[in-house]
């Protein structure tokens, strides 16, 4: 590292906590957020203050709201102009994911019935199992998953039927594995940890991973991913990169 | 597993095709750590029953800008809540206001019963007392920076010190605060 280059950093992980709660003048958050952008470092000592800083905001003295509120709301709602017309439904949030779901409706459909592929027309199967599973993850709870110190861009969200053992992975921004190694899912159950499956990140470090567990989703607390060997490992053996809890 | 964040979804989509009844349950569920996060930045109750009300007006007209992928409904409700009332406080160019409820006081049990994330509320108010551990001069500016707004050269002007004086305790104080908190969330993590 050149001397320039370690001074910068220096002084920009020094303004880092002040970054992550909004406290920066706008010059220093300028040559914050340019240091960013090349220090994997800083990201991730950024990613431990901004769970912080969102952690605060439940760090104030509880008072219950008063009575008077509601009634003074639901007057501005009378009297207010009608709500416009729904817009279509915002963007999906992970637009790829949408192409991941219809092949793993597909692949269940398949699985759970197989008559019924043979039976119908395949293109309608596809079209109709896409429809379905669009509609089930959209009313689907969704545990969001924040990436750990090793990979702290990372985010997933996980979909799942709580009374049922299918859950929905979708996981971006992990990086890579090294030859020989794979990410390996762990469904925690009063502090014991289940397998949900291996999987691989595509170049853009992303995956969806269907997984079927061995207890019913709402048994488990949370859930975490770690890097073990390739032919997955009966309990995680290193830091967790990404979790996220129910 | 937590029972807010699934049904939240659902409320927040009825919400967005104009359902009065889903938008009032989302304020019977999170009103209370509004108003709450209001008061305490604001400190008059007065003013922070409007924000409160601002608010939910907003998550009515607006719901649908919450992005189910970016994390949880209650963390962007607060920090929507947040920063309005740091705005009034801008606005209005008043003081910021101290946190003068003791620190052990519980959570009302109607709070409870109500508040969806109470989980997440009762590990704040331990975050809460780690805040109360920071020596004084320390606590200040990290109160008055997050739940004041200020930044550094706002905080120099405020209390009167030099910006390097201000820079190292905002500094130390939050570095100190990481540290604690971690420490004591590991043990519960997968």
């Amino acid at each position: 590292m050149k001397v320039h280059d370690h001074t910068e950093h220096h002084d920009v992980e020094a303004l880092i906590p002040a970054y992550a709660i909004g406290a920066l003048d706008s010059e220093e958050a300028r040559q914050v957020e340019a240091h960013l952008a090349r220090c994997a470092t800083c990201r991730a000592l950024l990613a431990q203050y901004n769970q912080l800083a969102e952690d605060m905001l439940y760090a104030v003295p509880p008072v219950p709201v008063p009575d008077q509120v509601e009634a003074a709301l639901r007057r501005e709602l009378d009297t207010s102009p009608e709500k416009p017309a729904a817009r279509p439904r915002a963007a999906f949030p992970f637009p790829r994911l949408a192409a991941y779901l219809a092949a793993a409706a597909v692949l269940l459909l398949f699985l759970g019935n197989g008559v019924l592929l043979h039976r119908v027309n395949r293109l309608e199967a596809e079209a109709r199992a896409q429809a379905t599973a669009l509609a089930v993850l959209a009313r689907a709870p969704a545990v969001v998953l924040r990436g750990d110190a090793p990979a702290p861009a990372a985010e997933g969200v996980l979909y799942l039927q709580p009374d049922t053992n299918l859950a929905l992975l979708h996981v971006r921004n992990l990086p890579p594995v090294p030859e020989g190694k794979a990410y390996q899912v762990w469904l925690i159950h009063n502090g014991k940890r289940d397998s949900g499956g291996l999987f691989h990140v595509d170049e853009k470090g992303e995956a969806v991973l269907l997984i079927r567990a061995p207890r019913p989703l709402a048994e488990y607390q949370a859930i975490g991913v770690t890097v073990e060997p390739a032919g997955g490992s009966p309990g995680p053996t290193s830091p967790r990169v990404i979790g996220g809890k129910f | 597993m937590a029972p807010s964040s699934p049904d939240d979804a659902i409320l927040l989509q009825r919400v967005a095709q104009g359902d009065r009844d889903a938008f009032m349950e989302l304020y019977r569920r999170y009103a209370s750590l509004v108003y709450s996060m209001a008061l305490r930045v604001v400190g008059d109750t007065q003013t922070a029953e409007e924000i409160t009300q601002d608010v939910f007006m907003k998550v009515w007209q607006k719901g649908e800008m919450y992005d189910v992928g970016r994390g949880r409904f209650s963390a962007w409700l607060l920090s929507v809540t947040r920063f309005a009332a740091i705005d009034r406080l801008r606005y209005e160019k008043r003081r910021p206001a101290a946190d003068a409820t003791p620190r052990d006081t519980p959570i009302p049990r109607e709070l409870s019963r109500l508040s969806a994330d109470h989980l997440r509320w009762e590990q704040g108010q331990q975050l809460r007392m780690l805040i109360e551990q920071l020596p004084p001069e320390q606590r200040e500016v990290v109160e008055l920076a997050y739940f004041g707004g200020m930044t550094h050269r706002e905080l120099a002007e405020y209390l009167n010190l030099p910006l390097g004086t201000v820079k190292s305790r905002l500094r130390l104080g939050l570095n100190k605060l990481r540290t604690m908190w971690f420490a004591e969330e590991e043990h519960d993590r997968p």
